[in-house]
């Protein structure tokens, strides 16, 4: 039987230890009966052009993130809002559980692609040079904070208070080196892969986004699967979550010491204070419209 | 038959860009014809290679100041700034054999300053400067456009640097020191770019011209400073948090024409039309360049060169300096090929485990690597600043690879120190305390 | 035959004043984004995106229609040194060869355009195929480029691009 051929393709670079660890565990877990050919670094398809690649049939796997599928179904943002989810533990029961059965089904049926996992990839905290530590959103007013490009991450930044930036990522270092802007709100291994915390001072664990990957396979492939094989795919997909969630956890708790050791302050804002106002700034926004009815209770209950 | 040239995708495709390209055809587009022939050959979807191509440019941000610093450069060549420019060097250096070429460095090292790219310094500073030194006569073009794509190199590794910090991504080292450690390299190329260009000035006996007597320097100084504060307020602007890199471009061209219209009031409406139609033309023949590269990349990616590079350097057993030597041989010769962000985001990371084990140092290999990527694109047959010198100068590409041996040999020896002398390199970035 | 010549060449020129207000949207643009940033402290996203968009058009468009063949950038050193009987050849062979290529494949391109009308831009939430749109006549005039070359080198009109020397350049050497 011929082997079944796998196309992945993501953005983070080919060192990443999520690399050695998409590797060894889903890779090498998957066996001799399949062909896993892994581009890293955006060298095959840019950055939020894969669901597409893979709907066209070019690409057959990729690590997604929510932002990605906003275009093509819209219900999705529920899931990129911030304070959704207190923690990782939250986070981890929501999407084991199934409250979002039906938000499943129709990114299957809107975009042609199934979501085999939910890889951590870190909480996002606000993170910045400064000489007070900013406890509400009140004390955000005015900041230049760097949000990711794009109406929907920008409005992240707007609810959390602070005066959102679109900076490309590779021109934040030297944007808060010479303070065309005063902060950013990568979680912190991305704070620490990208040498911002080289030059920020203070970093307040906001959490204000538990940020999950989705690892995501196309549909067409999926279907022309046998049942063992799709069973051998979806339980090495469990595997690299369960791998990449502790790595995560593990790199946080070793980055948190490290730059407090670096002499960055790193602290607790009054996030009730935060979760509060954005909420309510996302209910009364446009984006609300797209939520599923009563999912964010769902979700916030599952919590509880 | 059909099997042979599935088999052979790669080599069939870069066959049809080099032959293409030998008999004539635009380089870009036999870039993109290549491309195709590759998905073909392989029964992939054709739609990749325009797909490719549509996306990189799209996503391309750091590539949006060329541009505007064409627009610049042309703002100020029909302002009269660029002449007031060109009057102050030649009283301050014309008088010495190759004067005008050793500014040429010296503009290279200013901008470089501002700018994280050795392209938009071709096309920004370059253009002003080729205009000055090929205006009387005393430079052949292909020598002005020669030594102005050698200089441009130096751009990305003087901090600022685009180069540096897509290095820093995909090594996981530090960018404060990256950019540390890249500052006397840059100085160093730019030095034995300033020798080569004497020695040839000596050797070819250049015209000089009559001394400039003292006393009218300070009204040639005058003149000339609204257009010397531009490196000024650039550098202020970048430094001071007011504008990015990229936005620099912008507040160039919105300066030149500031002064031309107020001070010098030497620009009209139709002659600000004539820049903007003339620079977008020039960005269009380059941008179909770089969108050329941008499709290969495609081809490189999907066929795991780099993979099949690091398992071809892993079959032998290297001492360092040969380790070192043949991956200096290997990025220059890809750098032939490739644009410089591509070597540094696909080749380069796979490199790195290979890197480390022979126990070098990761800063220092970065600058290895930038120096290297920048070297490769004024290393014909396919060099990025050749084909833009190129195209500002109308001299044929052939003339200017004539006049740029000298600046890639006087490169290669300032690469050697670079490679071979690591302390060179180091000293800066361990003064601000990097501990390797 | 002269009127048509007439409508052709103001058609060229309408070319050329889009081609400069695209540059110069790009240079407001900029302008705008850092006096909203700096000065106003309202930092705006749609100037990034519609830069990204205008040096996309840019470029596929001014080949496309305004970029003469002259300033397209070319490789000499082999063809210059040939005879012209042999340039002529390789304006065939490229020509002909490369017209093939980008017409083989067009349809699929047409097919990559237009699917991409369900994702849209981050800001401005312009569908990606108007974005994308340009590509199609940019491979059109590619495709009618090569064929002129060809016929060029047929019927012995060309070279078409052999840059000459300036009276006021000269070798050293
Ligand atoms: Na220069
Ligand atoms: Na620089």
């Amino acid at each position: 039987q011929d082997k079944v051929e796998l196309i992945y393709s993501d953005t983070v670079s080919e060192n990443d230890i999520r690399s050695t660890i998409l590797q060894d565990e889903f890779a090498a877990c998957l066996g001799d009966g399949f062909d896993f050919q892994a581009h890293h670094g955006a060298t095959l398809f840019q950055q939020g052009t894969e669901l597409t690649a893979m709907q066209r049939g070019n690409l057959d796997m990729g690590n997604l993130a929510i932002f990605d599928f906003y275009n093509q179904v819209p219900s999705t943002s529920v899931l990129g809002v911030p304070f959704l989810f207190r923690d990782y533990d939250h986070m981890r029961a929501v999407y084991d559980g199934d409250v979002l059965a039906d938000l499943e089904a129709e990114i299957e049926e809107k975009a042609g692609v199934k979501i085999l996992a939910y890889p951590y990839i870190g909480a996002r905290h606000i993170s910045y040079v400064g000489d007070r530590e900013y406890m509400t959103p009140a004390d955000l007013d005015g900041v230049k904070m760097r949000f990711p490009g794009g109406e929907g991450w920008q409005f992240v930044g707007t609810a959390m208070g602070a005066t959102p930036v679109p900076i490309p990522f590779t021109e934040v270092y030297t944007a808060l080196q010479t303070g065309a802007v005063d902060g950013q709100d990568n979680g912190f291994p991305a704070t620490h892969s990208m040498k911002f915390d080289e030059v920020i001072n203070y970093m307040g664990l906001t959490s204000h986004l538990i940020a999950a990957n989705e690892f995501t396979i196309s549909l067409s492939k999926w279907n022309s699967m046998s049942p063992e094989q799709q069973e051998t795919v979806q339980g090495c997909a469990d595997n690299f979550q369960a791998a990449l969630d502790q790595v995560t956890l593990d790199q946080e708790n070793e980055l948190k010491d490290q730059f407090i050791a670096n002499g960055i302050n790193v602290y607790m804002p009054d996030n009730q204070a935060f979760q509060d106002h954005v909420l309510q700034v996302y209910r009364d926004s446009k984006y609300s419209a797209d939520w599923p009815e009563g999912l964010v209770e769902a979700i916030v209950a599952v919590g509880q | 038959m059909i099997d042979f040239f599935a088999a052979h995708a790669i080599g069939t495709a870069i066959a049809v860009i080099v032959a293409l390209s030998l008999m004539g055809h635009s380089v870009g587009i036999s870039m993109v014809a290549g491309s195709l022939i590759y998905l073909l050959a392989k029964g992939y979807d054709p739609s990749l290679a325009p797909e490719t191509l549509l996306q990189g440019l799209f996503n391309g941000y750091t590539l949006l100041a060329i541009p505007l610093f064409i627009l610049a450069a042309d703002i100020m060549n029909i302002g009269s700034l660029a002449d007031r420019l060109l009057r102050f060097s030649q009283a301050l250096v014309g008088r010495f054999r190759g004067g005008l070429g050793h500014v040429n460095v010296v503009s290279s090292l200013i901008f470089s300053g501002m700018s994280g790219s050795a392209v938009a310094d071709a096309v920004g500073m370059g253009k002003i400067i080729i205009n000055m030194m090929t205006k009387d006569g005393k430079y052949t073009p292909a020598y002005a456009a020669a030594i102005t794509a050698a200089t441009a190199t130096v751009g990305p590794i003087i901090p600022p640097s685009i180069p540096m910090v897509l290095y820093a991504i995909v090594s996981d080292q530090s960018v404060g020191y990256l950019f540390a450690a890249g500052l006397a390299p840059g100085l160093l190329m730019a030095l034995v770019m300033a020798l080569m260009n004497y020695w040839i000035a000596r050797r070819r006996n250049f015209p000089t011209d009559e001394a400039v007597p003292l006393r009218d320097l300070p009204a040639i100084t005058y003149k000339a400073a609204p257009a010397l504060m531009l490196p000024v307020i650039l550098l202020g602007g970048i430094y001071g948090g007011v504008v990015t890199p990229t936005e620099a471009a912008a507040v160039a061209a919105f300066y030149a024409l500031f002064i031309s219209v107020t001070f010098y009031r030497s620009v009209n409406l139709r002659q600000f039309y004539t820049a903007l139609l003339g620079s977008a033309r020039s960005t269009a023949a380059v941008g179909v360049l770089v969108a050329g590269a941008v499709t290969f990349n495609y081809v490189i990616a999907r066929e795991g060169v780099p993979h099949a590079i690091a398992d071809w350097l892993g079959q032998y057993e290297f001492s360092r300096t040969g380790f070192l030597i043949v991956i200096n041989l290997l990025i220059l010769s890809l750098g032939m090929v490739l644009e410089g962000g591509a070597i540094l985001l696909i080749i380069v990371p796979i490199l790195i485990p290979s890197v480390q084990a022979m126990g070098i140092d990761l800063v220092h290999f970065g600058v290895i690597a930038v120096v290297n990527a920048m070297v490769g694109l004024i290393t014909p047959p396919y060099g990025l600043l050749l084909f833009i010198v190129s195209n500002i100068t109308r001299q044929p590409v052939g003339k200017i690879i004539r006049e740029v041996w000298p600046f890639i040999i006087a490169l290669i020896i300032a690469l050697g120190i670079i490679t071979f002398v690591p302390d060179f390199v180091l000293f800066l970035p361990r003064l601000l305390g990097y501990q390797g | 035959m002269d009127r048509l010549k007439t409508i052709w060449s103001w058609l060229g020129r309408r070319a050329q004043n889009v081609l400069a207000l695209l540059l110069l949207t790009m240079f407001v643009a900029f302008l705008l984004q850092i006096v909203f940033r700096y000065f106003l402290n309202l930092p705006v996203g749609w100037t990034v995106e519609w830069v990204a968009i205008a040096w996309l058009w840019g470029i596929l468009f001014g080949y496309a229609f305004v970029v003469r063949e002259t300033e397209v950038i070319h490789l000499d050193v082999l063809y210059d040194a040939m005879p012209r009987g042999v340039r002529r050849g390789f304006d065939v062979i490229t020509g002909v060869f490369v017209a093939a290529v980008f017409a083989w494949t067009l349809p699929a391109t047409w097919d990559y355009v237009d699917f991409m009308k369900i994702e849209r831009t981050a800001y401005l939430r312009w569908p990606f195929n108007f974005v994308f749109f340009i590509y199609i006549p940019f491979a059109i005039a590619v495709i009618v480029r090569a064929l002129m070359t060809a016929w060029a080198g047929l019927t012995g009109t060309g070279p078409r691009f052999h840059i000459q020397d300036s009276a006021g350049s000269h070798d050293y050497d």
